[in-house]
């Protein structure tokens, strides 16, 4: 599939090529979300879905309109949210194994998360905001040691590492001490989407879209950065500023996920290295296609995460490693074998 | 435009690399900074292109500070090929080439006809025409260093820093660069100042010669007055014999003198 598409780059050159992948990636979103509909314990036809939500005093009406539709919008927009994330970090850190825990948001989400689920769990009604501001702390706190006259991206990855293994330390112990209790603490460790509902669509959405504004609207700054901070500097570029406005930007789109799916670190690792081994590093192509690509992988995964051992659900960071895992090598193992016949 | 450094003093946050150091750089001309490795002729030029803030005295371009510019606007009439830069691989040479039109653009603007008159005759001046729809990773170092020149020719500035832009390139290509940078200096008029290793590029390359040595100008002028035996002995710790060739000063290094110069008086 790889191949075919760098073909028709060949034959019919960069602008047919680019149209195509945004093509293909609107049918697989679009795909994955009507396949989402239809699949799970009650299979749908999609006039029995019209219906339904015509009929809202029907019991498919709960299903599609309660239960199918929210989760999905909220694995579409968490999907959104990390490979966005991940897309900003990499191309910030010129690094491509950056990723959204990089900068603490999941050790940050999952020491707050453990906290409430296991010491306090008469408070679980908190989850979320405490996930959320877990991760937004923790990134806080590794800008925090990593400032030093300007934010430089090697003391950020490794005061990320620092501060990530301290706080696993403490999660750890916590779930030591607690082993009685880590039935919900083992699915958003694992990040799942298991019951999740408009309440949380409506906390996801306001992120995931101011997040894709602004990072479309800075993403020819971000084409300068990565050029290097003397050469972004030598064109005119506020190279601090720039920084910081998009790791502030990452850090709260993947706080956001966070708090709602639970760690699901992968997706923003793979889907935007995915989109830049297809698509290039232009970040103007890279952040749509990033966020589309992220949507469509977490609706399928959780899909089939639904439906592969019903009634079993299993959480969509499983199906996300054992699926996307095997598909990153292949294509970094097609892309490495273009790269030395070219 | 000109550009001058008046009583500048640098450091990385320890101490002064540079101190008390003053440059008059006259329009349309190309100044070369030569001196031994870690005598700060490369700090000097971040100096001069803003990417180092001086802890004492200013640089300024056309009598006004260079902090007191917007950082965009500056960039369209100060350009810099610093010695570090990444190319993304996958990036063609005519993107990267646009690249340079990024301080003449709005935030929010698409590009427009000037523009991409502008990234044409920069490909065009910089001789990176027919290397334009290829990928820079298939580029050679010396492919790769003029597109990266023909970036900083669409920024059309007015003064251009190179900061050791030979490096890593073959004797060929070494002189196909800096015949370019003559071309930009004689047909468009743009100002160069320079950081060269080669003694000899310097000497044919430039109007005037600036040597750096314990944090300041050891002795600068007209390549004749700075390319004799007794400067380089100073600055560099070596001994050459000099001949002239089209009026031009060669150096023939015949060796080090790294003892105090006195005793190697005899010898």
């Amino acid at each position: 599939m790889f191949c075919g598409l760098k073909n028709i780059e060949k034959k019919y050159g960069r602008l047919t090529f680019r149209i195509v992948v945004f093509v293909l990636l609107a049918v697989f979103v679009l795909a994955s979300f009507l396949f989402s509909l239809r699949s799970g314990s009650l299979k749908l036809d999609f006039s029995e879905i019209i219906n339904a939500l015509l009929e809202p005093q029907s019991v498919n009406y709960r299903i599609i309109w309660l239960i199918r539709l929210p989760r999905n919008l909220a694995a579409a927009l968490v999907g959104t949210s990390l490979a966005l994330a991940g897309a900003i970090l990499q191309g910030i850190m010129r690094n491509p194994l950056a990723s959204p825990g990089i900068i603490g948001v999941s050790s940050g989400a999952g020491l707050a998360a453990v906290i409430v689920m296991l010491l306090a769990p008469q408070y679980y009604y908190l989850l979320v905001p405490a996930a959320f501001l877990g991760a937004v702390g923790a990134s806080l706190l590794i800008f925090a040691l990593a400032w030093d006259r300007g934010l430089n991206p090697l003391r950020l990855i490794l005061s990320g590492v620092a501060v990530s293994s301290i706080f696993g330390a403490f999660i750890s112990a916590l779930m030591i001490f607690y082993s009685d209790r880590l039935h919900g603490v083992v699915e958003f460790m694992v990040g799942g989407l298991n019951a999740r509902s408009w309440k949380h669509v409506n906390i996801l959405w306001p992120y995931a879209t101011g997040g894709i504004i602004a990072s479309l609207f800075m993403s020819r700054s971000l084409n300068i950065l990565v050029l290097g901070d003397d050469a972004a500097i030598g064109l005119g570029l506020r190279v601090e500023r720039t920084r910081i406005i998009f790791i502030a930007i990452s850090s709260l789109l993947a706080a956001a996920a966070v708090s709602v799916a639970g760690l699901l670190g992968f997706v923003g690792l793979v889907a935007p290295h995915m989109m830049r081994m297809i698509i290039g590093s232009d970040h103007r192509l890279l952040f749509p296609a990033s966020a589309l690509f992220g949507a469509g992988l977490l609706m399928s995964c959780d899909t089939v995460g639904r439906i592969v051992m019903d009634p079993v659900q299993l959480p969509v960071g499983i199906i996300m490693a054992i699926l996307g895992a095997p598909f990153f090598l292949y294509l970094l193992r097609t892309k490495m074998r273009n790269a030395t016949k070219s | 435009m000109q550009l001058k450094a008046e009583k500048i003093e640098l450091d990385y946050g320890g101490d002064p690399v540079i101190t008390g150091f003053s440059l008059n750089v006259a329009e349309k001309k190309v100044v070369t900074l030569i001196g031994a490795n870690g005598s700060g002729k490369s700090t000097i030029l971040k100096a001069m292109g803003r990417l180092l803030k001086p802890s004492h005295g200013a640089v300024y371009l056309d009598g006004k500070e260079l902090r007191s510019y917007d950082t965009r606007q500056l960039a369209c009439k100060l350009a810099m090929l610093p010695q570090m830069h990444h190319t993304p691989p996958e990036l063609t040479v005519r993107d990267l080439v646009a690249y340079g039109r990024f301080p003449h653009r709005k935030m929010f603007q698409s590009s427009r006809l000037e523009d991409n008159e502008a990234i044409d005759r920069a490909l065009f001046l910089a001789g990176t025409e027919e290397l334009q729809n290829r990928r820079v990773s298939t580029l050679s170092g010396g492919e790769r260093q003029r597109a990266w020149i023909a970036l900083n020719l669409a920024q059309e500035p007015k003064v251009l820093l190179l900061d050791e832009p030979t490096t890593f390139l073959d004797i060929s290509h070494q002189f196909d660069l800096l015949e370019l940078v003559r071309e930009m200096n004689h047909n468009l008029g743009i100002t160069i100042v320079m950081v060269l290793h080669d003694l000899n590029h310097a000497a044919r390359y430039s109007d005037k010669i600036v040597a750096v040595k314990n944090k300041g100008i050891y002795c600068c002028g007209a390549p004749e007055e700075v390319i004799t035996e007794e400067n380089l002995r100073e600055i560099f710790n070596i001994n050459v014999r000099i001949i002239n060739e089209d009026g031009i000063p060669h150096v023939i290094p015949t060796g080090s003198c790294k003892k105090p110069a006195k005793q190697n008086k005899g010898t």
